[in-house]
């Protein structure tokens, strides 16, 4: 094997070689166990070394020290502020509160605060499962594999479409219990990443179509048919937004002949 | 600093700290020192924010970390930074392979390390040079592609594609010669 077997072997591996060089190394591969055994080796170190470079804990705090270090705080207000602030806020919010309550706003209340309590019960459920040795429990990235699965665990069949074109292979499926209810949830990876979406009766969620962010993770809501799609990742927003857009692409319900 | 800043920064940069963390600790082959090179990434982030108009954020937030790790490695050991394609050959292999003075274990508890298959493939990424790490740390655990590679480490694409099989054959030379 030269040097240049193995600098095409790690760029075919890599997924950057242009169709016609990745052809030619597929056929090199199917004749040449050397290069087969070679290729092998780089998968279970490339296997190896996923778990190894993730492996690195991130130190306790690490993200609330650098912000105090920039010098603001997102999300909740500091302690002092709002400590002298709260009695005033208290007030505003009797009269806001009676405010809203005597007009129409009164579903806006009693429909968003759900929504949030659903996204904290999507988002435990994902960092419960990337606490687990593998986020899903049933491993496959077929889809006709995957959503059969969920037959006679959850009432819902989720769309498991499969995105492994677009950058997001499918990897399994898991069962989640959302408000005391089991809600099917699709795995997808996306690089060291990994995507968890999970399905819902739509009439569970107030505000479809939505994203929002909390604790550094990112939620996309939106709906295909009836049914309700929370995915959650730590990817950036806009991944996952293409995300969505891609699942959604694939999800949707052939069009209706015209006549 | 504006609101608005601290919005970018909260939207750009803060989700990917774990990413950027892992890259420093990597890189700089210490989880405490990497603490503080993430720091001071942030600060330049957070600083160079306004001025990061539209494209890769990730990538963006990645070159920081990048180059905050190569000032810090600089200064701490200066010449660990050199590239290898620059060297005559002897030398490279010499900076690639830690040349005869690089005892591979010694002590007791990094023995006692070594058995762990985790560890070892971690104390063999560190043991990598610098510009081999980089490549291979940004494929595998970052899961970029030669492009962003290259745009993130400043170096040519072809020259991606060679560090990323050389730091992998390395890999695999060290780990089977301890078989």
């Amino acid at each position: 094997m030269t040097d240049e077997d193995i600098l095409l072997l790690n760029a075919y591996r890599d997924g950057e070689l242009s169709p016609g060089e990745a052809l030619a190394m597929e056929r090199r591969l199917a004749e040449e166990p050397e290069l087969r055994a070679q290729a092998q080796r780089l998968e279970s170190l490339s296997l190896a070394l996923r778990g190894a470079l993730a492996g690195a804990p991130v130190p306790h705090g690490l993200r609330g020290r650098i912000i105090q270090e920039i010098g603001f705080r997102d999300g909740a207000p500091s302690g002092r502020l709002t400590r002298f602030l709260s009695p005033l806020a208290a007030t505003l919010l009797v009269g806001l509160a009676g405010g809203v309550l005597l007009g129409s706003g009164t579903t806006f209340l009693a429909m968003n605060r759900p929504d949030a309590e659903t996204s904290a019960a999507i988002l435990s459920a994902h960092l419960r499962a990337m606490m687990a040795p593998q986020p899903f429990d049933v491993a496959s990235s077929n889809r006709h594999v995957v959503k059969p699965w969920f037959n006679g665990k959850t009432t819902i069949a989720p769309d498991a479409v499969d995105l492994a074109e677009r950058g997001f292979p499918l990897v399994g499926g898991r069962v989640d219990v959302i408000e005391g209810r089991p809600a099917p949830t699709l795995v997808y990876r996306r690089g060291p990443h990994v995507i968890s979406v999970t399905a819902l009766p739509s009439e569970t969620l107030a505000s479809l179509p939505g994203s929002e962010s909390r604790a550094g993770f990112s939620f996309e809501r939106w709906t295909v048919g009836d049914l309700a799609y929370v995915a959650v990742s730590d990817i950036a927003p806009a991944d996952l937004r293409t995300f969505v857009e891609a699942f959604r692409a694939e999800a949707a319900p052939p069009a209706k002949p015209v006549n | 600093m504006t609101t608005l800043a601290k919005a970018r920064f909260s939207q750009l940069v803060l989700p990917r700290l774990d990413e950027g963390y892992r890259l420093a600790r990597w890189l700089t082959g210490s989880a405490t020192d990497a603490e503080d090179v993430l720091q001071d990434a942030s600060l330049r982030a957070y600083r160079a924010i306004e001025s990061f108009a539209e494209g890769n954020a990730r990538a963006w937030f990645l070159t920081i970390v990048r180059n905050a790790c190569y000032s810090w490695l600089e200064k701490r050991r200066p010449g660990v930074t050199l590239s290898s394609e620059v060297l005559d050959a002897s030398d490279a292999a010499t900076l690639e392979q830690g040349g005869v003075f690089a005892p591979a274990f010694e002590t007791p508890e990094s023995l006692l390390l070594a058995k762990d298959e985790a560890a070892r493939l971690a104390r063999a990424v560190d043991a990598l040079p610098v510009t081999l790490k980089e490549a291979l740390v940004l494929r595998e655990y970052h899961g970029l592609s030669y492009r962003e590679i290259a745009e993130v480490s400043g170096a040519p694409i072809g020259t991606v594609m060679s560090r990323l099989a050389r730091a992998r054959q390395q890999l695999l030379k060290g780990l089977e010669a301890q078989n």
